[in-house]
């Protein structure tokens, strides 16, 4: 992996899901959870941030127009209803860690549902920078996450998925993407080990 | 749920995921769940043909490899180096149980992916046609069913995943989704059920 022709996703990094108080930690069953997936992504970036590797966040925002017309019995109504990830809002903001990188982070807006791709313009921030690989960490698992990288693969870039920086509702759910679906489209990795390589490479 | 307004989506139903020498069968742990869904899927098409429903089949087939295919590796990649879902083979075509529907069926083809709406025209198909909601029959759970059924509910559509009609690769697969992933985004029914709401509609 050619880190001048990666890039990093970072997705759902935003304040209604990782602060401290967040509306959001409610939906994940182990606390600790969080707070381990924040630290691990947040030493992934510190380190790729030095490196060429693009780095994009596409922060989330339960727009009305966009959630009124998806089911109205789904999560996005139900997000939508808690207030959470609303437009506008502080908790939709990208967390202050990621934010204090300023422009060394591309932050790509128009996502209001799973897919990063949709409504969106990563497709084209990716191909204007001859991206080949992408990384993927964020919350939720089964949701944001799968969609995007599902995508990603289609797309045509070859997916990567960090194990350690993926943020699962369940331990069930963590284990049968990272086990059984990841494997089908992408490679499954924890952090350290691709930042290992990524070092070798650079040696 | 109003009929007239209702697609249902077959999603995969070639020789090689369901003829009993199909080359993808032994890609899934029990055949018994394969013929089982095939079955439920079948009678509810055959009962559908009496109602004003649209039924959509969106078969995946793979050109052959050329400098434009994309390059990534995964299960898209295998399948196709394992020769399954070409186009022009037997095993892409549609599986013969569906000929008697032929004159019911409209088929979107070129998908080449999980997702139905990728690089297809299934959504200006259903615009044209005013759907509002999306039936999902076919396979395989976790991979077409899913990536498929949340870009319809991300397009603005109501999804149905007809539990019974749909195959996975596991039987955990199966359950973890229909118990813990499609509510997020769908609803979740039996055929009997959907056939029962939409049989009601037309009465209203």
């Amino acid at each position: 992996m050619n880190p001048a022709t990666t890039a990093l996703l970072l997705i759902g990094f935003q304040n209604d899901q990782f602060s401290a108080n967040a509306l959001l930690r409610s939906a994940i069953d182990d606390a600790e959870r969080t707070d381990s997936v924040l630290d691990s992504t947040l030493r992934f970036v510190h380190q790729v941030s030095e490196s060429p590797m693009t780095v994009i966040v596409p922060p989330t925002e339960l727009t009305q127009r966009f959630v009124s017309a998806t089911n109205a019995n789904g999560i996005l109504w139900k997000l939508r209803e808690s207030g959470a990830l609303l437009p506008g809002t502080p908790g939709a903001e990208p967390i202050p860690e990621l934010q204090a990188y300023g422009d060394r982070i591309l932050t790509v807006r128009g996502k209001s549902g799973f897919n990063a791709f949709l409504n969106t313009s990563i497709e084209r921030e990716l191909r204007d920078r001859n991206i080949t690989d992408v990384v993927i960490a964020g919350a939720i698992t089964s949701l944001c996450v799968d969609s995007t990288a599902r995508t990603a693969y289609e797309l045509g870039y070859n997916v990567t998925m960090l194990t350690d920086c993926v943020l699962s509702g369940t331990a069930a759910e963590h284990d049968l993407y990272c086990e059984r679906m990841f494997p089908l489209y992408a490679r499954a990795v924890d952090s350290r080990t691709l930042l290992g390589e990524l070092d070798s490479a650079a040696a | 749920m109003n009929a007239r307004t209702t697609a249902l989506l077959l999603v995969g139903f070639e020789n090689d995921k369901y003829a009993p020498n199909g080359l993808l069968r032994r890609m899934v742990d029990s055949t018994e769940r394969i013929d089982a869904s095939l079955a439920r899927a079948l009678q509810f098409v055959r009962t559908v043909a009496a109602i004003p429903v649209l039924v959509i089949s969106t078969p995946i087939m793979f050109d052959p490899v050329d400098a434009t295919t994309p390059k990534s590796r995964g299960i898209l990649t295998a399948i196709r180096d394992m020769g399954a879902l070409q186009r022009g083979t037997w095993g892409a075509e549609p599986i013969a149980e569906l000929a008697e529907f032929a004159g019911l069926i409209t088929t979107i083809p070129n998908r080449q992916g999980f997702n139905a709406f990728a690089g297809t025209e299934l959504h200006e198909m259903l615009t044209t046609r005013t759907i509002r909601h999306v039936v999902i029959a076919g396979n395989t759970t976790g991979l077409c069913v899913d990536s498929t059924g949340r870009t319809a509910a991300e397009l603005g559509y109501d999804v149905t995943i007809l539990t019974d009609c749909i195959y996975g690769r596991t039987f955990v697969e199966d359950r973890f989704y229909i118990d813990q992933i499609f509510p997020l985004y769908a609803n979740t029914a039996t055929s009997t059920n959907v056939l029962e709401q939409l049989q009601a509609s037309l009465g209203e």
